[in-house]
């Protein structure tokens, strides 16, 4: 139940066993599962998710009722409306599990009191906003400069379960694409192969 | 206060609690287990015949419905059965459990807060005790605990769905 948190967190900071098993005790395990949401857009988010197994996205709704994807998280990745879950503001994502989900579930107070008890886990949640921060750039960047064939091959590169695990209209959506736009890349891609 | 949309009622076949899970029902998805299947199904069977719309689900396991709730409520034969209370065990680190007391005698109430303490280390335990007699139509609920966050918790949940609340913080 906790195996990829333990491998995310040793891949940036050392822990104990005694440290881990402490961290363990604020975590709230979450079975959630496919197409329900962990938050709506407009409640206040109350919860940082670590995905143990499954897929979540968080995505916002224009006034069309168009749904812009703004994140995926896949085994071992954080998802949370962080602007929500900092502020106590109302939230501009919905979450929603696009499969069966296992998650582990961290309320503001408890990532505090978590913080304070272990203070590697402080160092390692700073680790992890530092290499958010450079991701949202990037996705900034190629959503500026880039064209829609090159996100989708940058895409596939760095996550290439995204394929096989994410239904096509929703990458097209996360990609700022439409899904013909997309299905056009893909037949040229594979044409060229 | 923590958001509770799911919750899971472990030993629902308790006929004490009807009027509880009826009023929970219209406003909660509830997750219902009992090891008693035939029980289980005619209480399933009451509260969606009082609510249409509700989002009831017999689950086949205790483990699997804790571990989809977002607050726990044991009750009846389950608040001691050992077998049930392990399983539910690691799936209810850091979430609220709610014992529904359902016997008259106090002393003992403060006896299972005790001892439930010590099952649940990383559980928030509230104690939810009915200081009414059952022919009673108003139902007032005595909530016992250590967590404040976690009494406010219930105390609104109870408030909410019409039912009146005596919160005692136990040091």
């Amino acid at each position: 139940m906790y195996e990829q948190l333990k491998k995310s967190i040793s891949q940036k900071v050392v822990l104990s066993n005694e440290e881990f098993e402490l961290c363990k005790t604020f975590f709230i395990p979450k079975k959630i599962r496919k197409k329900q949401t962990l938050l709506l857009e407009g409640d206040v988010c109350t919860y940082n998710a670590f995905v143990e197994k499954g897929i979540l996205r968080s995505y916002s709704t224009d006034e069309k009722g168009n749904e812009n994807v703004m994140q995926f998280a896949f085994d071992g990745w954080w998802i949370t409306d962080l602007s929500s879950f900092l502020t106590g503001g109302n939230s501009t994502y919905t979450i929603e599990a696009i499969e069966d989900s296992e998650l582990l579930l961290l309320t503001t107070t408890a990532r505090e009191a978590l913080m304070d008890a272990v203070p590697a886990f402080e160092r390692y949640q700073r680790l992890l906003l530092q290499n958010a921060y450079i991701a949202l750039q990037s996705r900034v960047n190629g959503a500026l400069t880039a064209t829609a064939e090159e996100k989708y091959l940058k895409l596939t590169a760095s996550y290439p379960e995204i394929i096989s695990r994410i239904p096509q209209h929703m990458v097209a959506s996360y990609l700022g694409l439409t899904p013909e736009t997309l299905s056009r890349v893909r037949k040229q891609i594979s044409l060229r192969k | 206060m923590q958001n509770i949309k799911t919750i899971a009622v472990i030993g629902a076949s308790d006929k004490r609690n009807f009027a509880v899970l009826n009023e929970l029902a219209a406003r909660y998805q509830l997750l219902l287990f009992d090891k008693n299947e035939q029980a289980l199904s005619e209480i399933h069977q009451a509260l969606l015949s009082k609510n249409r719309y509700a989002y009831l689900e017999k689950m086949p396991c205790a483990t699997n419905a804790s571990w989809e709730a977002d607050l726990i409520i044991l009750s009846g034969f389950c608040i001691n059965d050992a077998t049930v209370v392990q399983t539910i065990k690691e799936v209810a680190t850091a979430k609220i459990i709610v014992i529904m007391e359902n016997d008259d005698e106090f002393t003992k109430s403060i006896n299972h807060q005790v001892s439930f303490d010590l099952i649940f280390p990383h559980s928030k335990i509230i104690e939810v005790i009915n200081v009414n007699s059952d022919d009673q139509a108003e139902k007032e609920f005595l909530l016992e605990g250590h967590d404040s966050y976690a009494l406010d918790t219930v105390s609104n949940i109870f408030e909410r769905i019409g039912f009146n609340t005596f919160v005692s913080q136990i040091n």
